[in-house]
Order: C-alpha cells, then structure tokens, then sequence
C-alpha cells in the first residue's frame, strides 16, 4: 500500500489541511521527487543489565554510528522501573572514557614505565611464563604417594564483574591449569 | 513554495486545525451519545480477557443518538471546508451526500465503530468519493463515540494491565507514542478512542520483535525527541514524541498531526504505516487482529 | 537471597542489620519503601546512624561484631515468651531430633574441641539414630536432649541485660526491636531479614547468619513471600561468579572441589554423596554422581570416557585451604610466581594491604585484565616504591567494558539476566571471553610439543565456534558457551522423569537437571543452571525473557522475565509456605499452592514436583528438614558469642574471648601480622561505603562525574570522641592499627554514638573503604588498618571489626 505525499505537499505550499490527509490518502499523482528532505540520523536502542551492584537493574543503551550517545535506566525492567542510583546514573562516563585501557601494555622487570604492545606477543609471552611457572611447581603426586595434580606456582583471582559465561571459561580455564589457588571477591 | 525542513514548521501550519479539532472533540465529550453503551463485563473477567489479549469493546447490541450523529458530521464537515481548502469540492460532495441523505451518518458511524469495511469501501465506490478524504472524515465522525464507550468499558479498571501493542479498548494499532522524558516510559495511543496503554520501550509494537538488531529509531537532524520507531522485521514502523509533559497531559491528537514528516521519512524508507490498514481492513469477520493474535500464541511467541 | 528484590514489598516487619541498603543497594530500597507505604515496620541496626537508620520505624544502635549476642537475645526472646511457629518447627525443622549423648557446651567451648589443632570432632554434635538409621525424634519436644531443649538452655543466658551490657544497644529500643520483631511468629505475618558483607565479614560471620536463620526458622519465615533470608549482594555478578566455581572450594553449581582423598571418581561420589534412609527425603544431593559426571563431560568432551574415569583426575585436588588470606600468605612467602587477575583488585579491596601489597612485589609476573589501570595493576610504582626495585613483570590487557559484549549476570535474586552488545570494544579491547579463549589456545600451542602433565589442557573441550586459532577480530560465539553451560545429550538417551519416560536425541539440550545422567551421556557446566537455554537457538534462551507479566497469585515473581535458578524458582524453600495439605500458611502472600483439581502445583516452581507432604520441603538437606541445629559446622551447632580477633572489651560470656575455631594467622606467621590492643588502640575500627563509589574503585573512581561527588577518603567519628581528640570536621586526620595508619578527612557527625559496655564507654569510627593510590580520585586504603583474620568456615576475612587510634595529624588543618 501506498501513501498520498500530495497531502504534504499541499500543506507546505499553500499552509492549508492538506497535510493530514496524507495519512489517509491513495496515491495521487506524487512523484518521488517531491518528497522534501529532511535529514534523518539513526539510534539503536538496546538493553543491558547495571554493571555495579547485584541489584540487576536494567539499563537502555543509545548508539548513534557505533558510538554510545545515552544510557538511562530501563522503564519496563520490573526491579528499577527505570530509575538509578548515582553510579548507575554514571555509567555514560565508563563506556566514553579517556581513562579507559584501549591498548595492550607491558612493565619489564625494574622498569618505571608501561610499554605498548601487539596481542600477539602478550599471549605468545604470557603463555610462555605459564609454562615455565606450571612446569617448574606441578606437583603431580604429594610426598605420601597421592596424586594432586596441581601447581601452586600461579594464582588467579577475579570474576565477580564478570559474565557467567567468561566466569565459567575462567573456572574451566584455571583448572585445566591445575590452579587451585582460584579465588575472587566473593570470598572477602 | 515554502519547503517545510522540520516537524516545528508543520506543527505551526496544522494549528488552526488542530484547534478546531480540538474544540469538536472537546463540545463531543459534553454530549451523551449512545441510547445503549456497549456490554461492560465485571472486573475479574475484564482482567481474565486483557490478559488473554481479548480487547474489551464488542459493538454487539449497542444503540446511538441519531441527532448527535447529524449534528456532529455536519460540524466536521465544515471544519474540513474552512482548512482544507485544495480540497475543496472532495469536502463538498460528502457535504452534499449528507444533506440529501445519500450518506446516513448515523449508520456510517455504526458501521465504522463496527469495522464493518467492506461495507464502507462498497459505499465509497457507488458514491465516488475520495479514499483518503473520507476515511479521514470518518475516524474523527467516529471518534467522539469510541471515545465515549472506551471510558465507559475502561470506568471500573484502576490500572489497565494489558501486554499487546494493539488497542485494549477498540483493537486498532497505535497511531502514535508518547515516551516521557523523565521516567522513559512508552505511552501507545489509539487515534480511534483515545485509549493509551503503556508499553515496552525495546520492542516492535506490531510483530513483537525484540532484537535490537532489527529495531531502529530514526530522528530528524536537530529534532531528536520525535522519533520513528522501525522495525527491520515487520517494515511497520510507529511514530514516537518524547516529552517532559505526562502521558495523560500530552496533545496526542495534534503530535499526531504534527509529525506527519515522519511519516514521509518512514515511508521513503520503505515502512508501512500499519494503523491505516487495519482501519481499512479490520472487521468483525475478517479480523486481522485475532490473525495476529492467533499468530502471536500459536508461535508462543513472547508477547511483550 | 531465598528471595529477590521486588519480593521485599510483602513483607510485614524488614531487618535490615548488617547492610546499608539505602546507601549501598539504592534501588533496592524502592521496594523497602513500597512495603513501609503498605504499612511494614522497618528496623534497622546499624553501629553507624544511616540512611537506612533515617529511613527505618525502629533504629538500635550496637557495636561491630555483636551481632550474635543481639540475634541470640531476640532468639531467647521469642523461645521464652513462645513467640515461635509451632507447626512450622515441628514439621520442618530439625527442632524434635534428638542430640548425641556426647554434645555438651561449656564456658564457650562445645564439646569434642581440640586444642592442639583448634578444631571440633563434630561427631559429638551428630543426631541420635534409631535403628533403621533415621534420626530419634521427639516430637513433644520435651526430651532434654532435643535439638528444642538444647536451643532453648543455649539461648537463655542470653537474656535482655546480658545482651545489651554485651553490645551496648539501648535497652528499651532493644526491647521493641524484640517485641516487633518476633510479632511475625503469627501465621499471617512474615518478616525478611536483609543482610550483607556487615554481617560476612566477622570472625563468625557464617554463625551470624545461623542466627538469622534460626530466628526465621523459628517465626516460620523461610520459603513465604516477603520472608527468608536475604543477601544484598554487592557486586553485578558476584552470585554468578560463585555459581561458576571461582573459589578454590568450588567447582561450578557448588560441587566441591576435589580434595586428595578423593583418588578416584568413585572416591569423589562417596565423600560428597549424602544418604538418606529416609524415604520423605528428597535428599537432592543424592544427584551428585550426575552432576559431577555431567560437568566432566562438559570440560573433557569425548576426553571423558568411562576408561580414564571421566577425566577426573585432570581436575587439581587440594590438601589444603586456598582462600584469600591463605593465598596472600602464601605469596609473600615467595612460593607463587604467577597471578591473574581478572577485575579484581586487591591493592585496594584485600585485607591487611600492606601485607598483601608487599606479597605482590613477590610476584615474578602478573596479567591483570580491566578496563582501567587499577592499584593493583600499578603496585610496583605505588607510593613508597621504586620501581626499579621491582622485577615483577605485568601485563595489562585492556577488557571491554559490559555494553561492548554481549552474555548474562546473576543478581543477588538469582535472576540470571541477559545483556546485549551495544557497541563494538574500544580500541583494542577484548570481552574476558575473548581473552580466556586466547589464553587457553596460546597455553595450548606452548603446550604442542611437550610438557608437564599436558592432558588436562590438551584434552580440553574448548570449542566456541571462532576457529582453533586466536583470531582479534573474531569473539568466541557466548551462545555456545552458555549452551554448554545449561548442558545437553551427548548420546541419545530415554529418561524418567516422575512417571513419564521421555526420549532425548544426541545433541539435545537438557530441558532441567532432573534428566541429567551419571553415564556420561549428558554433559552440563553447572547443574544449577539447566533450564536456563534448554534449546539451539537464541530464542530459547530464557534468560534473555523480557515479559512483564506476573504470575497467578500476584507477589511479583514475573516468571518470564530472565531465568532463576535453579529452575527458575523464585522463592526457595517454597515448600515450606505450605501446610502438609499443600494449603498456604499466608493465603494473602501464596506462594505456591496444590490444586486438588488437577493435582498440581499453582503458582511459583515449587521446590520439587512431588505432592503436598509426600517429601519434607528442605529438599537440599539429607533429612529434609531446616537446621535450626547444624552440626557440619567448623565452629558449633548453635551461634555463640564470641569477641572480633580485636575487641576492647573482654568476653562477657565465656572465657573464650575469640572464635575458637578460627585460624590465627598471626600466630602461623607472624611477620605482618601484628595484633593491636586495646591499650594502645583503644577506638573501635570499621568500614563502609557510599553510594557514589563501588568496591576498590577501580570503575568509579575513574569516572569523572562521581570522582568529583566524592573525591576524598574520610573517616567518621562521632562528636564526644572528636572533642576529646580536638579534631574538628574537616580536620586531616590520621587511623592507626597495629598494622598500618592512613591519612583521612574528619567527618564528625552524631551518626557515630559511644557505647555503654558494662560500665565502660567506647567509641567506635568508620572509614570508606573505596580509595588507593590510582585513578582520578585517590586516598589511602582503609584496608592498610584491616587485619589477617578470617571466619571459621569461610575465611572471609573480619573487615568490619577491628581496634584503631585516631588523631590530628600534624600541620593537617583542612
């Protein structure tokens, strides 16, 4: 189905009804061109949960070009009913924020300085420092003959911030490690 | 030729109009205008069917005031001569219709409220009359009485708990949203009975997609707080204001009007202004909302 | 939380006690309004007047670390004056069991103490058993040895004046906080407990919480809407986090970790599989060969066969405590060279910092992962350090932030809520699960050729959809990975579930935990999350649900909005709002109820299809009944004061001045581990936080607008102290414990109160704890005055308690 543009037209030139009656109009002799331009810009707006405390309120996301232009509390979600606290309210300034880490950073030993680097290399060096750590502290059996299969060489804490499904993959991750000093803030 | 480049230009050309629509509709709310009100169900079955997704008005039995009917078409009409004057002779053959009875505006109205379509379309071929102009004429005829059984269905309901994006009251599609600046909340209003319900912010009113996705809002440069709410799925799309006044203060009648722009944007993109072809095509046997219901259950489709 | 937030409006009487909510879960305080306006009483007890305090009907001050003297008198109170659900106790309670002979309790010891070891032998604490194995009741509740009796000779000496010469609560206000407290004894009234890290983090914290319990117990609070008891959780996804096994003791869906006793598999299933002999027990545990099987299944795919038992002996075993402190300890010593560290920053958030930061130093290299330099990520160039005195070598990997991902988080409700990418990562940041697959497929490739015990990292079932090599611009698929977490068939399978027999193909995702299996035909991440996307496609996954549609009886569960675990059950333990008919004790509030009609359950997911009465409600316990007694606990069956490692004040109920169970760390190791005393730090210590900043601070202060609302630590003292010390509001002022001082602003206010201690007045200060040495707004760490101390069954550490001195420092007007 098509819509009348006559209607429009009519009204921006000669300032009378006609505009109305586009909405319900059957074509009339319209041609594309007519149509005025009015500039438009696009929004998408999505949903996402409060990154702070364990309340779960919801959050909408505004973007504009890959860009987030607003974030507000979610009106439909049952628990905040779109309303916020001061850090939820903040929360524009943790997506757009200077401050944020947008690289890859290295501190040698005794040095007072960060150095950028490539991710390639991060992960080819840290996996390196896994190994040698994993490999010079497994202790596969205990002194009485029972198997461990564990290293107390490495350590991994964190995870309270993070999703279930990266919490899961860092469980499953420090284990296949054999890391049983596995820790986050749920404990303290 | 004076181009219009924002909805504040075509707000400002519409206000005679819209005022005097304003006045018809206001004098309207003064009358009593049915000899039978629609059926009103009691409370625990009003709540039983809004939850099934069953809107409440049912034309079965109801009865309508002949002179008000006249009075009120005949007042209409002249509104529509004073402001649409390129129209001119289109208004003047339905005023002519009228006086010689051609047209009876106490059936059409019944029929109308009916959704009895084929019936209206049957008389708008015999009698030639312009589609558009008509329709038009027709909805705001109607108007005055839908609104009045609206209130009087929706009298005893506190607050009205209703999950759909079509109209609890009469069924038809919003015409347009009112989203409030300070709490964020999505009010949908019903151009037929002047009902408004709110609704989900994040989701497609028509198809009930809610993957943002395929949810886009697009605004006029400069003019952010009117918005076309598209969905990329159903190509509907719904026309949104945000505004600091409430719900129940905002003009929807006149943003409605108003922001006719965007509906040319959305429709140069390709969407469909889905409120119209239900007005068209709904009607009691072949009702494209039970369709869309039925649809909605049958696919267990999340409903808001 | 037994329960969730918006459950908070239904309830009659809120105590809020060892949580700030206003300040602390603002939002959540919405729904504590919504209840005051329908007419609930409000309490709150607090050592500081809050927000919540301004907020409460009843507010009653006591001090850090009491709180078990001032639930036990409200216990006593209500056992003396009979203020308990009778029917509730005795039907679903473990109030009628009978007690082994060999329980005793004495001057603050139970018995069966060890003194060598600091430890309990619980099997004095154990049920008496008839001869088919089933604990002795004594359902007249007479017999002495009664779990009923027992409780009511342990809470009697903690009678009103006892109590408050203990905790300096005013007496009269004591005396309501009782009286309107234990009015929710009667059926049609129900009281919520809220609760947070105030009541966790103490010597006893888990016996403060056993205390809250008991009371509910008792009143007949636990499973009804606007009751149970409730954790505010403090952190967006900290219950999520737990449910997924981040914690040494813990394997995901709260399966422990192995220990070296468990040799095999079969070793595992027998230490940790409850038996019941008992036929109304549901004894849900009785499952645990199906989870653990299922999990296994889940990390080794077809690695896991039934040849090399499931893979389970890839999974590391511990032969000792790993906790926090334990673990810092540990790394000072120099014996752990690696540490991860994904959005955690103990710099600022650990206790003891200075230890911990100094055990940092020993570090020989660190991979922080954040979105912002935390304190911790820049240890080595804090105040005070040269870095070039530091060789710890650090990789900071920036991560995106929540809206340039997409996955789910589990709030303190246990709603499990989906979230959307919004935009794509800043620069070169990557979502964690980009970064624990990269991880993983570079230890894998350093892995190829050789190396110590390579199975369990070659063997892993690591697959999510982007490829076997690390790709930047390609995101492991988060669906696949929270498919696996729900679990599914690996082989075809029939399995009966009630009475039907149901038929599932290779490839099915379980549509509950109920068809999971011990064969190795179905693998499952964590248990308690099957049923949360039960099918292949997005459209199954439940936690994204967004309809806003409550259920039949109208107490806000909204059923289809996300997913809760487990099994999307709202209210747990909602068997017991139900008589043995099925009928609901508050027919208002229902939450779950028997239709005699169609024979089934209305309402919430109710905890275990079976009819009313056919399995005892308390389905996660081997008797099926609620512990009013608990003798699996490290450190007693029943709550019992005792003193913070520091107190100014000694026992007044025992000559057992500390927890007797705790580990005394500054006895194992002493160096860094200094005990104050109340001669020199006379002044109690204590932290909190505000609403502006959260946690370390590692986000907040880093966001410009809440840096500038709050942009400085202080410490609040109360006006008598602060005129005895000549400090005025404002005044730059210095804290001080045996372990360390900072620097903070005064902030002198009549929030802070003296107490009254048996003749003695003490004060007590608090400190936000927010600040470090990074970020845009800084201070020092409340945490350099905290100590190494932790719980007796949890080692959470006793943040909230310790003894301090405060005083000008010197040139530091403001």
């Amino acid at each position: 189905m098509k819509i009348s543009r006559r209607g429009f037209l009519g009204a921006a030139g000669t300032g009378t009804l006609g505009g109305i009656v586009s909405l319900f109009g059957v074509p009339k002799n319209v041609k594309a061109a007519e149509i005025p331009e009015i500039k438009t810009v696009q929004t998408t707006e999505s949903t996402t949960i409060c990154p702070f405390c364990g309340v779960g309120c919801g959050l909408i996301v505004s973007a504009r070009e890959g860009k987030v232009i607003n974030i507000e509390g979610d009106p439909d979600h049952p628990i905040n009913e779109g309303t916020l606290c001061s850090k939820g309210m903040a929360i524009f300034q943790l997506a757009v924020n200077e401050r944020r880490l947008n690289k890859v950073k290295y501190r040698a030993p005794g040095s007072s300085e960060w150095e950028e680097k490539s991710w390639d290399w991060a992960l080819t060096e840290i996996a390196k420092r896994v190994k040698k750590t994993r490999d010079a502290t497994f202790v596969a059996k205990e002194d009485d003959g029972k198997i461990v299969n564990r290293t107390n060489g490495i350590a991994c804490l964190g995870g309270a911030a993070l999703d279930n499904e990266e919490c899961y993959l860092y469980s499953k991750f420090a284990r296949s490690l054999g890391v049983t000093y596995l820790e986050h803030q749920a404990r303290i | 030729m004076k181009q219009i480049n924002s909805i504040k230009d075509n707000l400002e050309i519409l206000a005679p109009f819209i005022s005097g629509l304003n006045k018809y509709l206001e004098k309207s709310r003064a009358l009593s205008l049915f000899k039978k009100l629609p059926i009103r169900d009691d409370k625990e079955n009003i709540n039983e069917r809004l939850s099934e997704g069953s809107y409440l008005f049912s034309p079965c039995g109801i009865e309508i005031r002949e002179s008000e009917s006249n009075s009120l078409a005949l007042e209409l009409v002249e509104l529509l001569k004073i402001h649409l004057v390129d129209r001119i002779d289109e208004i003047k053959t339905i005023n002519d219709y009228l006086v010689s009875e051609k047209i009876n505006p106490h059936d059409i109205i019944l029929s109308t409220i009916k959704n009895e379509g084929n019936k209206i379309r049957k008389q708008i071929q015999q009698l030639n009359l312009s589609e558009d102009l008509f329709t038009f004429f027709l909805i705001f005829l109607a108007r005055p009485f839908r609104e009045q059984a609206a209130a009087f269905l929706l009298e005893e309901i506190n607050k009205l708990i209703w999950l759909y994006g079509y109209c609890p009251v009469c069924g038809h599609w919003p015409a347009l949203a009112h989203i409030n600046e300070e709490t964020g909340e999505r009010t949908l209003w019903c151009v037929c009975c002047n009902t408004k319900w709110k609704f989900k912010r994040t989701q497609c009113v028509f198809c009930l997609n809610e993957n943002h996705e395929f949810l886009e809002i697009l605004s006029p440069v400069n003019e952010g707080s009117y918005r076309i709410h598209t969905c990329k799925k159903c190509k509907r799309y719904l026309k949104e204001v945000k505004s600091n006044d409430a719900a129940v203060n905002f003009p929807f009648d006149k943003m409605y009007l108003g922001t006719i722009p965007l509906d040319m944007i959305a429709e140069k993109q390709g969407f469909i202004q889905e409120s119209i072809l239900t007005v068209r095509y709904d009607n009691s046997t072949g009702n494209e909302l039970l369709m869309y219901r039925q649809k909605a259950i049958k696919e267990k489709i999340s409903i808001n | 939380m037994t329960n969730h937030w918006i459950d908070i409006i239904n309830t009659d009487v809120a105590m809020v006690m060892g949580s700030n909510i206003v300040e602390n879960h603002p939002i959540a305080s919405k729904w504590l309004t919504r209840a005051k306006e329908r007419g609930a009483i409000i309490i709150n007890c607090d050592p500081r007047y809050t927000r919540t305090s301004s907020f409460a009907d009843i507010y009653c001050k006591f001090r850090s670390g009491t709180d078990i003297a001032f639930v036990n008198g409200i216990i006593n109170y209500a056992l003396e004056n009979d203020f308990i659900n009778k029917d509730y106790v005795l039907d679903y309670t473990n109030a009628s069991f009978l007690i082994s002979e060999k329980y005793s309790f004495n001057d603050g010891l139970f018995s069966g103490y060890n003194n060598d070891t600091r430890a309990y032998d619980k099997t004095f604490w154990a049920y008496e058993l008839d001869g088919s194995g089933l604990p002795k009741k004594d359902l007249s509740l007479q017999h002495p040895r009664c779990v009923f009796q027992l409780m009511k000779k342990h809470f009697k000496r903690y009678d009103i004046d006892t109590v408050c010469q203990i905790t300096g609560a005013p007496k009269d206000i004591y005396e309501k906080v009782c009286r309107t407290y234990t009015s929710t004894w009667a059926k049609n009234r129900v009281a919520t407990w809220l609760y947070a890290m105030g009541t966790t983090q103490h010597t006893h914290g888990t016996q403060n919480i056993r205390s809250y319990s008991i009371l509910q117990l008792l009143l007949g609070n636990v499973g009804l809407a606007g009751g149970g008891i409730n954790a505010l959780r403090g952190e967006s996804n900290v219950q999520g986090s737990t449910d997924m096994g981040l914690l040494f003791h813990l394997l995901p869906g709260y399966l422990a970790s192995p220990t070296k006793a468990d040799q095999t598999l079969e070793d595992y299933k027998k230490n940790n599989t409850p038996k019941t002999n008992d036929p109304k027990s549901a004894n849900w545990w009785g499952n645990y060969p199906k989870y653990i099987t299922s999990l296994l299944k889940a990390w080794y795919g077809n690695n896991a066969t039934p040849d090399n038992d499931f893979g389970f002996n890839y999974i590391p075993k511990r032969s000792a405590d790993y906790s926090h402190i334990s673990l810092f300890e540990t790394m000072y010593s120099g014996k752990i060279k690696g540490l991860f560290l994904f959005g955690q920053n103990p710099a600022v958030g650990g206790p003891n910092t200075n230890k911990e930061r100094k055990a940092l130093d020993k570090l020989e290299w660190m991979v922080a992962v954040d979105i912002f330099e935390t304190d911790t990520s820049v240890f080595w160039k804090r105040p005070g350090v040269n870095p070039a005195d530091n060789q710890t070598e650090v990789f900071l990997l920036p991560a995106c932030s929540s809206i340039e991902k997409e996955g789910s988080v589990s709030n303190s409700g246990r709603w499990v809520q989906w979230r959307y990418k919004a935009v794509e990562p800043i620069g070169e940041s990557r979502s964690d699960l980009w970064i624990l697959d990269a991880l993983h497929k570079a230890v894998k490739k350093e892995y190829a050729k050789d190396g110590v015990y390579r199975e369990p990292i070659l063997n892993l079932n690591w697959n999510y959809g982007n490829g076997a090599e690390i790709d930047f611009h390609k995101e492991p698929d988060v669906h696949f990975v929270a498919r696996e977490i729900n679990g599914g068939f690996v082989q075809s399978k029939e399995v009966m579930i009630l009475k039907d027999l149901k038929s599932f193909k290779k490839g099915d995702q379980a549509p509950s935990f109920a068809t999971l299996q011990d064969d190795g035909s179905t693998s499952c991440g964590s248990w308690i999350y099957c049923g949360s996307y039960p099918g292949h496609t997005p459209e199954k996954n439940n936690m994204a649900r967004r309809k806003k549609k409550d259920a039949v009886n109208n107490i806000g569960l909204y059923p289809e909005w996300s997913w809760a675990w487990p099994v999307n059950r709202r209210i747990i333990y909602n068997r017991a709002s139900v008589d043995l008919t099925g009928k609901p004790l508050d027919l208002k509030r229902w939450v779950i109820r028997w239709n005699e009609t169609t024979l089934k359950w209305e309402g919430d997911v109710p905890d275990g299809p079976w009819p009313p009465n056919d399995k005892y409600p308390f389905i996660m316990k081997p008797d099926g009944h609620a512990w009013l007694f608990a003798p699996n606990l490290n450190d007693g069956p029943l709550p019992e004061h005792y003193e913070p490692l520091e107190s100014p004040v000694e026992n007044y109920l025992s000559s057992q001045q500390v927890n007797p169970a705790v580990k005394l760390w500054y006895k194992i190791n002493p160096e860094g581990n200094p005990v104050g005393d109340v001669t020199k730090y006379p002044i109690i210590g204590t932290t909190y936080r505000v609403s502006e900043h959260w946690q370390a601070g590692a986000m907040t202060r880093n966001i410009p607008w809440l840096a500038e609302l709050v942009p400085d630590v202080f410490v609040e003292l109360g006006y008598e102290l602060a005129n005895q010390k000549n400090i005025k509001n404002g005044d730059l002022v210095v804290v001080e414990t045996a372990r360390g001082s900072m620097d903070a602003f005064a902030l002198v206010t009549r929030r802070f109160q003296p107490f009254h201690l048996n003749g003695k007045i003490v004060h007590e200060v608090g400190i936000v704890w927010h600040f470090g040495y990074s970020g845009l707004a800084r201070g020092d760490s409340a945490n350099l005055l905290t100590s190494h101390i932790g719980d007796a069954n949890t080692m959470i550490p006793e943040y909230k308690a310790f003894l301090c001195d405060v005083h000008r420092k010197e040139g530091g007007a403001a």
